[in-house]
């Protein structure tokens, strides 16, 4: 919402600069910033006209004008396309500088001379349309500076109010804030409206069918109105208020409005069909054509002003087409209600239809406002359009709001604030804000809440309200050193901390997903989850929630990969979302995904292809960093991994993640052409284990040794069914045994391979002699070579 | 002239012969031409034996300390030509071998940045679900149903019922249910609004809500809680207002900026020439929040504030996209640490 200060000047009574106003609202609750026009930035830009035209001889899209400013000619090329001669121009003359960067000097252009600039908007920045010169009134005068004449000077304050704040979206409401900061009560004149002897009420009657909808209903009747365009000193401060004119009776209500919070609405009262307006809830199915040409088929959810047959108005939110005020309109029946705020957000949703009246109602309007605010239209329809206004306003109360009261106790206030006020300050806060004091003692003061201030019902409200006035920035820091001795860290953040910190240092780099998936690629990854649908989403891509955290995992190496990054690990702590018959099940999970080459390329000995085993081996050190039991995988399908490559990790005996080769055709879909690997865990199964904590190893007290062994076996077994043989074969003796070598092919047999174990003895009583070790080391050989009928190497 | 005398200026014409040499062949030359067998220092030392015993002694003595120097002053200038005072032959400008080096995303980096501040101030972290009710986003939390305030969340709703947590408050109620006070936690998270997708607002961000309840908590305590937290993440000192807002889980609320850090308050494009950047809300607990959770407001008194991270992370790295918080190119991730 925006204001013209000199109108809240003018009925505050402040005499504050724009700037300061706005600072000491903002500091108050009523957000606002003044913006006007910087008057250095008009220096030497003045009015003048054209007073000859001709084509630039070098140049066929500029034109040569000569200018006068009354006193002076000048030669200035302009290119603009509405460029005509006689017209009276905004020129900038040498010396100016546009918008404080733009300097204005004689020039040469194509060889002809050109002293200054005929000005668009855009270039003297009062908007951002460059669609040609601006072209002023004949009537403006020779040689005056543009910004008196524009009226630059004219402060417009933007307001950001707040939804607990209907009553400062209007200048009566910002004024008496203002007012009040100046600590005074602002005192509003009773609007003074000289009416006919002929009655409003022998033309119209007012029946209230909803009075939970429509708790006050007043209607007005002005005739012989003319309807013509406003004065303008009303297009002007609608202008600044960002509202365009458009008729005197239309600007009078929305100027009302604007002064008063109270949306109106005028009807033709010929046209209105009747001569009784109903309020009722809308049947079902009823159509309404809004005044915005739109047709709405309506349900009891829409709050109806009727003339007792049709709808003539959605009400409080749009009039309707066939009661709208013309320029033949003669005759006015002017609307000033109270609606139920609830009733109208209903009504608007229903509509898919908001306006500067349904935003007003649906905050809360002041319900005793609405004859002063009616008085107020129909004295200006008086004076502005020549109207005849009928004695006496027809009021239908069907369910008065009163004033409330609400106590404070004085001690409450430095209980919540940490602050005792000053002396008075409090009541007379109270006081200037509007509330009345009907009890005003040493601890209790009791307020009565005028209408106005619908938000204010509780003693907390009135504490705010002597908070926000007396400065939140006057209040005293201070500090609370009770509560807690200690907090306590919860295992899961340590683990997602730890997690963070390996990773990183693993080379991954972090990413975060949204946590959002598109249903058709989410369900190709993971068929057997439904997931949870978004009702009202963004897009299709943003339809569904993740159940899995290799869906986000892929969605960003895509992105990578189609940005020829394609050498990346990436990981991530987050949540997936699996659907339950309440809550869903929102585990915070661990996702890791890596493709191209391990490491950047060494001179020393290039680069290296990431594999599975790389992801293993990373799955190893993280289970030993999070004093788990170590992980380790077991091959199972898991949805969206290679079915060759795609295995579950255990931690112990529990399931707690997986890990594989993403499916090349489920990459695809992603974009991703390239082998990628990728592992998922969930956390809310590891920080639930117990953590591991090992007493402490004494040191070896006696050297060991070590063996190593060679052995041609089939393909098909595994290293670690040999590695179990070697410890259980070896005896106490065997302290660690390691595959350090693989191979197939060359001198190994077609369907044979070779591994290397390395095989570490160590006794902890007594130096191993070189015997002892043989023979035992001879013993696992040899099992090895029965159980698996293995081949040695040399 | 006397040999002594010729083997001075033997010594300083060497020294200054070997300083200027700009070669290792030049130098070679040099010694060559001064220790070889036909160099100037053997040839005076051959005028010896026509000496005395003793002068032998003392011309021989200067002559060897003078052939040591020489040598010495070579073999040093020989290293330096050779480049380098350790004499290093390998080309040490070859890259050293890269280690994993992996970065933290921006978000988190914030966020753990903002934790570890309230850690040490006392509170405890906890959390609570994204996928949430609205009694526990809206209802407890004083939003009537059907109310201008809900507007200002634009709320993802998912099919049962639920909604998209539009801020980390549900923590709040959630805790607030499982004890009494006093109550000191912070619970940072992930929250969602249904807002258009743009270079200012994307529909998920992250939020770091803190709360105290406890007997006596007033105002003052909250001003002092939050400057002492600006104080530690900007900079000692800091300027900061607080300007009266509207949340309806507190009353009395406010918003707070911190002075503009580019511009000082002058006004630049960062702050919109306000001279202020909006960095948090904040607001003492509603009674209402205390009735909905069984608390007793006559007895305990509360703060509760809430801290956007992206918002942060865009100001302090003068980000001008938030989207590209969550496209995850490597290439954006790896700029921070
Ligand atoms: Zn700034």
């Amino acid at each position: 919402m925006k204001l013209p200060y000199s109108w809240l000047k003018e009925i505050s009574g402040v005499s504050w600069s724009a700037d300061e106003a706005a600072d000491r609202l903002t500091l108050s609750g009523t957000a606002g910033l003044a913006e006007s026009h910087n008057r250095e930035h008009f220096k030497n830009v003045v009015v003048g006209q054209i007073s000859s035209l001709e084509k630039h001889p070098n140049a066929d899209k500029l034109q040569v004008a000569n200018v006068t400013t009354g006193s002076d000619e000048w030669q200035i090329i302009c290119g603009a396309p509405n460029c005509e001669a006689g017209q009276k121009v905004i020129v900038a003359l040498p010396g100016a500088c546009l918008k404080g960067e733009f300097d204005i000097k004689e020039i040469k252009m194509r060889g002809v001379k050109s002293a200054g600039m005929i000005c668009a908007e855009d270039e003297l920045g009062l908007s951002d349309d460059h669609g040609g010169i601006i072209v002023l009134d004949e009537s403006a005068p020779l040689g005056v500076d543009a910004y008196e004449y524009l009226n630059l000077d004219e402060a417009v304050i933007g307001f950001e109010i707040t939804p607990n704040r209907p009553d400062c979206l209007s200048a009566n409401g910002v004024a008496r804030e203002l007012a009040v900061l100046d600590g005074r009560r602002l005192e509003l004149s009773a609007p003074a409206v000289s009416e006919s002897s002929e009655k409003a009420s022998d033309q119209i009657k007012v029946i209230i069918e909803d009075s939970h909808g429509c708790p006050r209903y007043t209607a007005r009747i002005i005739k012989n109105v003319k309807v013509g365009p406003s004065p303008d000193w009303m297009q002007k401060r609608l202008l600044d208020c960002g509202v365009r004119s458009i008729n005197n009776i239309v600007d009078i209500s929305n100027y009302v409005m604007l002064e008063t919070n109270q949306p109106l609405h005028a009807f033709d009262y010929d046209r209105f069909g009747s001569r009784e307006v109903i309020i009722r809830q809308a049947n079902d199915g009823e159509l309404f054509t809004t005044l915005d040409g739109q047709e709405h088929k309506l349900d009891s959810s829409v709050l109806m002003i009727t003339n007792g047959k049709i709808g003539v108005a959605a009400a409080g939110v749009m009039g309707g087409l066939n009661s709208e005020v013309e320029e033949g309109t003669t005759t006015i029946l002017l609307e000033s209600a109270y609606f139920d705020p609830s009733v109208i957000r209903k009504s608007r949703n229903r509509l898919g239809l908001s306006s500067e009246s349904s935003y007003r109602f649906e905050r809360g309007i002041d319900p005793n406002g609405v004859v002063s605010a009616s008085d107020r239209a129909a004295q200006l329809m008086a004076e502005l359009a020549g109207g005849e206004v009928l004695a006496g306003v027809v009021d239908n109360i069907a369910r008065p709001i009163e004033p409330i009261t609400v106590n404070l106790r004085r001690s409450q206030v430095s209980r919540l604030l940490g602050v005792d006020l000053p002396g008075n300050f409090i009541s007379e806060t109270l006081n200037n804000l509007g509330f009345d004091l009907s009890e005003n003692k040493a601890e209790l003061i009791t307020a009565v809440i005028p209408t106005f201030r619908p938000d204010v019902s509780r003693e907390v409200d009135l504490i705010e309200e002597v908070a926000r006035i007396f400065g939140m920035g006057n209040i005293p820091n201070s500090t609370h050193n009770s509560g807690p001795l200690y907090s306590p860290t919860h295992r899961r953040d340590t683990i997602k901390e730890q997690l963070r910190q390996i990773m990183t240092g693993f080379g991954y780099d972090e990413m975060l997903g949204t946590g959002f998936a598109n249903p058709d690629l989410m369900q190709k990854i993971e068929p057997a989850v439904k997931p949870i649908r978004l009702t009202n989403p963004i897009s299709d891509d943003f339809g569904y929630m993740r159940t899995r955290m290799l869906y986000s995992m892929l969605v960003a190496a895509g992105h990578n990969i189609r940005h020829r990054n394609i050498d990346f690990k990436l990981f991530e702590i987050g949540r997936v979302y699996i659907p339950q018959d309440k809550m869903p099940d929102q585990p915070y999970s661990f996702g890791l995904i890596a493709t191209g080459q391990s490491l950047a390329p060494y001179w020393k000995n290039g680069s290296e292809a990431l594999d599975l085993f790389e992801i293993k081996g990373l799955l190893t050190s993280l289970s030993d960093s999070l004093s788990v039991w170590p992980f380790v995988i077991e091959p199972e399908v898991v949805a969206g991994y290679d079915k060759g490559l795609s295995f579950v990790i255990k931690c112990g005996t529990v399931r707690v993640g997986s890990i594989g080769m993403v499916d090349q055709k489920t990459a695809r879909l992603f974009d991703i052409k390239q082998k990628a690997f990728a592992a998922e865990l969930n956390l809310e199964i590891i920080s639930s284990m117990e953590k591991r904590i090992s007493p402490y190893q004494p040191l070896p007290k006696y050297p060991g040794s070590s063996r190593d062994v060679a052995i041609v076996v089939d393909n098909h077994l595994q290293a670690e069914e040999m590695r179990q043989s070697i410890i259980s074969s070896g005896g106490e003796l065997v302290r660690a045994v390691t595959v350090f070598d693989l191979f197939t092919g060359g001198q190994v047999p077609e369907g044979k391979k070779s591994v290397a174990f390395s095989i570490d003895f160590r006794s902890s009583d007594r130096t191993l002699q070189d015997e002892e070790v043989d023979r035992v080391f001879k013993k696992i050989v040899n099992t090895l070579v029965d159980k698996f009928k293995a081949g040695l190497r040399e | 002239m006397s040999i002594i005398k010729q083997l001075e200026q033997l010594g300083i014409k060497a020294q200054t012969d070997i300083k200027q040499a700009d070669s290792g062949d030049v130098l070679e030359k040099l010694r060559v031409g001064l220790l070889g067998k036909k160099g100037a220092l053997t040839s005076i030392l051959r005028g010896l034996k026509e000496l005395s015993v003793e002068e032998k002694r003392e011309v021989g003595g200067l002559a060897n300390r003078l052939k040591g120097t020489i040598e010495e002053s070579i073999a040093t200038k020989r290293e330096a030509l050779s480049g380098g005072s350790g004499g290093s032959t390998i080309d040490y400008t070859l890259p050293g071998k890269p280690h994993a080096h992996g970065h933290r995303h921006l978000v988190t980096l914030v966020m753990d940045e903002f934790i570890s501040i309230f850690q040490r101030m006392g509170f405890e972290i906890a959390d609570g679900p994204e996928i949430e009710t609205d009694h526990y986003n809206f209802g407890a939390l004083n939003f009537p149903d059907d109310h201008p305030a809900r507007d200002e969340h634009d709320t993802f709703y998912v099919d049962g019922g639920l909604l998209l947590r539009t801020h980390t408050s549900n923590v709040q109620i959630r805790e607030f249910e499982k004890r009494t006070p006093p109550v000191k936690i912070i619970a940072p998270g992930r929250v969602f609004r249904n807002e258009s997708v743009n270079a200012r607002s994307f529909c998920v961000f992250h939020q770091v809500e803190g709360f105290l309840v406890d007997e006596n908590v007033t105002f003052g305590d909250l001003k002092g809680a939050l400057e002492a937290f600006c104080y530690e993440y900007f900079e000692e000192g800091v300027n900061l207002r607080f300007r009266p807002s509207f949340f309806p889980f507190t009353e009395p609320s406010a918003e707070v900026d911190v002075q503009c850090f580019l511009c000082s308050g002058k006004g630049c494009t960062l702050c919109k020439y306000e001279g202020w950047l909006e960095i948090l809300g904040c607001g003492m607990i509603d009674p209402e929040v205390f009735r909905s959770v069984g608390y007793d407001s006559e007895k305990y008194t509360g703060y509760a504030f809430g801290v956007g991270i992206e918002r942060m992370a865009l100001l302090k790295y003068r980000i001008n996209d938030i989207r590209l918080l969550y496209e995850n190119d490597a290439r954006f991730i790896r700029q921070f640490r």
